[in-house]
């Protein structure tokens, strides 16, 4: 209550200044009148009583002072005249603000733009009740598991399993499952019905979904337990809201119309609002929300519900407020133990049993949901703050020296200003509200390049996923870092001619009329520069190592050996289901294509694939061998290829054949391996004529391998050579029948061809869209657009900041060079050659940058240690590229301070001494 | 010798305000005239440590000020003690007692 009373007094006071000191005079006055009269009454003569009354008072202006500062709103007055006066001598210069500005915007907007990545990816939390309370089992994202389970934790669960815990138990309140990838679908509206479908996107999850998240529905309703009653018995979808906005117009009349998913009328029961986005903030939002129970109508493939059927959902809970992680695991774990135990049959090995008892199940927080990309980034941006961070504190350092220069140059006005009785607080005061100020300006011009510098890196990070959401747009979080980190940049610089002020004398400045040899300022002022040009150096040497290191890595990366041909490769995206074809016509339309496609112009070869020859993810299976033992690990990759695949992506044959046009749905079911795969499975004998099977239920027969090729990269431009199978796709039946991607060599630049590939295909048959298509080098790129990204932040930066320390030195060279334009004038004078001023100015630069580069090394390769893991290919302490950091630091930095050196052997020593 | 009223700690001058606005509202110099009397003459306050106190007294609401007309036509800022200023007169007063007590034991101790 007192609080209020004493603001709202302070407050009204700012108001009536005018008012205030008027009625304070009059106080004045007829104290004095009463005070002078009342000497009078002790006997005092009038003028004496005036004078005594006077004299008791002191100052007039001392007291009204007095008065004044009692009240809070006097500090509020003099911050905002310290503002006022800092604003108005930053105008004053505009070419050393416009620079100081600048600076500062590039460091703070570089921060600003990576931590709003960081925001997006890391820190947001579901939009959903209660995030605090949700947990997710696991957090590994995507992929499919068939049985095998191997100890460790595993976040993939069947849909018998869900339904044993979706109740859960005690502290757990309920459990959902959600499909661990989405699936691409073709939708039409009741609107469009002769339209050709369109492509989206849906996730498969359970009916309590919603209810377990909490999340309420924008338009109709959200999915419910009645919902997953039976297998397709429920034909309905929730929509996203971006959905209903893009395709429905946004109309609420549109709840309750039927779509058609992949031929199957769905009614449309809500709509979710635009901040939901599902169990993942940042990965792509889905279009529809469908339950688990019409599977095998959105996934157009067998059902995956039943027994013994895959690993494929994921799980979230919901827990009782603050209830323990560590039981709830604890529960999980046992239940899925138990389960897995009782599907390996009624006999289990005992060694099998230990291994069951390895498997786990992490309880995790699960308020900010799931993400690939952040899986993917987060070690990335945290490097990146770090890189930010040291540009920022270079910034700093070149401001903290232009103030410095700017205060020695005004220490006549800062003088007089402590003569007439200004404290030495309040001038620092000043020099910090300068110091805000310029930081301030600098953080909203930040904000401005973070908006444009975030836009391009999104648009990198999110891959050219259609619907990100992640935005460049600040929210409160960024915008009150960019606050706080202007703040604190402000104050952090605003010290260096703060803690200067105490030191002044007012001697020196006072005395114009001297000339000495003794420099401006005194030795003492020359400290303070020194030290941060060298730890300019420092940093800036940190971040070029780094850089040389990331763009090393790329380099290695981007030049190691592939094992397939990345050049002249177009990579097409199609999808015969949605096309309506069966499995049965497929290889019949795969021999049309290929046959319209070799006959195109510009075309050498064409071939199809289940999934491209790199890809992030991958199909695998154990296999097992007729006849003979096998190796306990029996795990391979698996890809299905069509007739010419090896010759089209140039893989090197090794030994017996390639798949070609013979292989087909009647001759004997052939495959081709990698060297690794004979390796593994054959070290001493002969892997072709072997035959093998699948354990992949999805794959039917026995195949004999006919051939091996060479090693290729089948996940990431890093991995050890993996074991490769190739199966044709003509030989292969149901699901697997269905090859999504074509692979045509040309003969020139890959996408030419593209038109013509897009006519061939709906010249077959007008459904055959071109999905996507990119060439085989932008395939490769996406497995390696981590290195990419840092390659070209860290090179970026590292550039800034090396530009930064120059501006720096150089600035800082220049003002020496004036200061002792005095000294250098006499020395000249006395007999001095140019060259050996040139090496007095030279000689500081040069020990500055050996003090930085002694102090930079080791420091560099204390954090370069911590990032090993990015860098492939060289060690973090690589001489080589320290070595290059070191000279590229040392050439630029002499050169910068050349020039204010060669100015110092110009100095007239005529005009010098005779000017001051 | 009048002994300068600022060696002593601001609380204290604003206790002794109180008590001289208890008896009736008065104007600022009458104040100061008040405690030189009361004190015999021990206590001097010269505006610039009065008038600061006032201020600091009417901000926390133990006094209030008003604009009295007086003789000659003029007028004069008059304070008087608020309710809470005698709350806080009767606490101070009983704080002061207790630590002159103390002091006194401590300085008589052999």
């Amino acid at each position: 209550m007192q609080i209020l009373r004493t603001f709202w007094l302070g407050v009204r006071s700012l108001f009536s200044k005018t008012r205030d000191d008027r009625e304070l005079d009059e106080e004045l006055n007829d104290f004095l009148d009463a005070a002078a009269a009342d000497e009078m009454r002790r006997g005092k003569t009038y003028p004496e009583a005036w004078r005594a009354a006077r004299v008791a008072m002191g100052s007039r202006e001392a007291v009204k002072e007095e008065v004044r500062s009692v009240g809070w709103e006097a500090i509020v007055e003099s911050l905002w005249q310290d503002l006022r006066f800092s604003v108005r001598m930053l105008v004053k210069s505009p070419g050393f603000s416009a620079v100081a500005i600048v600076s500062l915007a590039l460091g703070i907007g570089a921060n600003t733009a990576i931590f709003t990545l960081i925001n997006g990816l890391m820190l947001k939390s579901l939009a959903v009740q209660d995030p605090q309370d949700l947990i997710s089992f696991g957090d590994e994202v995507g992929g499919g598991q068939v049985d095998g389970i191997e100890p460790g934790p595993l976040d993939l669960f069947t849909y018998e399993f869900y339904k044993r815990v979706e109740g859960g138990s005690g502290p757990l309140k309920a459990v959902c499952a959600y499909s661990s990838f989405s699936v691409p679908v073709s939708f039409r509206l009741s609107t469009s019905a002769n339209e050709p479908a369109a492509q989206g996107a849906s996730y498969l999850v359970s009916g309590n979904f919603f209810e377990v998240l909490d999340a309420a529905p924008l338009v109709g309703r959200t999915l419910s337990r009645a919902d997953e009653s039976a297998p397709g018995r429920e034909p309905v979808v929730v929509a996203s809201y971006r959905f209903w906005r893009d395709n429905l117009a946004g109309d609420p009349a549109a709840v309750g119309q039927t779509i058609s998913i992949n031929g199957t009328p769905f009614t449309l029961v809500g709509v979710m609002p635009e901040a939901f986005r599902g169990v993942s903030m940042t990965d792509a939002t889905p279009d529809f929300w469908a339950p688990l129970t019409m599977q095998t109508q959105v996934m157009l493939q067998p059902s995956l519900l039943g027994p013994g059927a895959l690993y494929w959902l994921h799980f979230m809970g919901r827990r009782e407020p603050n209830a323990s992680l560590g039981q709830i695991q604890a529960w999980m774990t046992a239940q899925l133990q138990r389960y897995i135990t009782e599907r390996e049959g009624p006999v289990v090995s005992a060694a099998r049993q230990r291994e069951i008892s390895g498997i786990f199940v992490e309880a995790l927080g699960g308020g900010r949901g799931i993400s690939n990309l952040r899986a993917q980034y987060s070690g990335l941006l945290k490097i990146l703050m770090g890189a930010v961070v040291l540009v920022l504190l270079i910034a700093c350092a070149n401001l903290a020296n232009l103030l410095l220069a700017r205060a020695a140059a005004r220490e006549r006005e800062i003088a007089t200003r402590l003569a007439l009785g200004s404290g030495r607080a309040r001038i620092v005061r000043q020099f910090l509200t300068e110091a805000v100020v310029l930081a301030i300006g600098g953080g909203i011009l930040g904000l401005v390049f973070s908006w444009f510098g975030t836009q391009g890196l999104i648009k990198f990070v999110a891959g050219g996923a259609l619907h990100s959401p992640l935005s460049a747009r600040p929210d409160a979080h960024v915008l009150l870092f960019t606050l706080g980190v202007s703040l604190a940049t402000g104050l952090l610089f605003g010290l260096a001619p703060a803690l200067r002020v105490p030191k002044l004398s007012l001697a020196p400045a006072a005395q114009s009329n001297v000339r000495s040899a003794v420099s401006a300022g005194g030795r003492g002022g020359r400290k303070i520069p020194k030290l941060l040009i060298a730890a300019q150096v420092m940093l800036t040497l940190m971040l070029l190592a780094s850089a040389g290191l990331f763009a090393r890595t790329l380099h290695n990366l981007e030049n190691g050996d592939f094992g397939f041909n990345r050049h002249n490769v177009l990579l097409v995206s199609f999808n015969a289901k949605f096309a309506g074809y069966k499995a049965e016509q497929l290889n019949v339309l795969y021999t049309r294509i290929l046959d319209s496609l070799t006959r195109l112009p510009g075309v050498r070869s064409a071939t199809f694939s289940g999934s491209p020859p790199i890809n992030g993810g991958n199909w695998d299976s154990p296999i097992a061998f007729k006849g003979g033992a096998t190796p306990k690990d029996r795990m391979t990759l698996l890809n299905r290829v069509g007739p010419g695949y090896f010759e089209t992506l140039n893989i090197g044959l090794l030994r017996g054949r390639t798949i070609d046009a013979n292989d087909g749905a009647n001759t004997l079911k052939v495959a081709v391996v990698n060297q690794a795969f004979a390796d593994h499975f054959f070290p001493q004998g002969e892997a072709i004529g072997r035959t093998f099977t699948v354990d992949d239920p999805s794959v039917v027969g026995a195949f004999q391998i006919a051939g091996i090729v060479r090693n290729s990269k089948y996940r990431t431009p890093r991995e050890e050579a993996q074991r490769m199978t190739y199966l044709p796709v003509m030989q292969l039946t149901g699901d697997d029948a269905y090859a999504y991607v074509l692979e045509i060599q040309t003969a020139g630049e890959p996408t030419s061809v593209l038109s013509g590939v897009r006519r061939a295909l709906t010249a077959i048959n007008p459904n055959l869209a071109v999905l996507d298509a990119r060439t085989m080098a932008d395939q490769t790129d996406l497995q390696m657009a981590n290195e990419i990204l840092i390659s070209r932040l860290s090179g970026f930066f590292s550039g800034l900041a090396l530009a930064l320390a120059c501006i720096g030195l150089y600035g800082v060279m220049s003002y020496n060079v004036l200061r002792r334009s005095n000294e250098i004038g006499i020395r000249m004078t006395l007999g001095a050659e140019a060259g050996s001023v040139l090496w007095l100015i030279l000689k500081e630069c040069l020990l500055l940058l050996g003090a930085g580069v002694v102090l930079g090394v080791p420091a560099t390769l204390a954090v370069t240690r911590l990032f090993q893991s990015q860098l492939f290919g060289l060690r973090a302490a690589d001489p080589v590229t320290l070595g290059g950091a070191v000279g590229t630091i040392s050439v630029v930095m002499i050169l910068s301070a050349f020039f204010p050196a060669r100015r110092a052997t110009r100095v007239d020593p005529m005009v010098t001494l005779r000017y001051q | 010798m009048p002994e300068e009223i600022t060696e002593l700690l601001a609380g204290t001058l604003e206790m002794l305000i109180l008590k001289t606005l208890a008896l009736e509202p008065m104007h600022g110099y009458g104040i100061t005239l008040r405690i030189e009397q009361l004190s015999k003459g021990i206590f001097r306050v010269n505006a610039g440590s009065l008038l600061p106190a006032l201020k600091r007294m009417e901000r926390a609401g133990r006094v209030k000020a008003e604009w009295r007309a007086t003789e000659n036509n003029r007028r004069a800022k008059y304070y008087a003690l608020t309710r809470l200023g005698r709350k806080a007169l009767e606490k101070e007063t009983a704080q002061w007692d207790r630590q002159i007590a103390a002091v006194a034991s401590i300085l008589e101790a052999q």
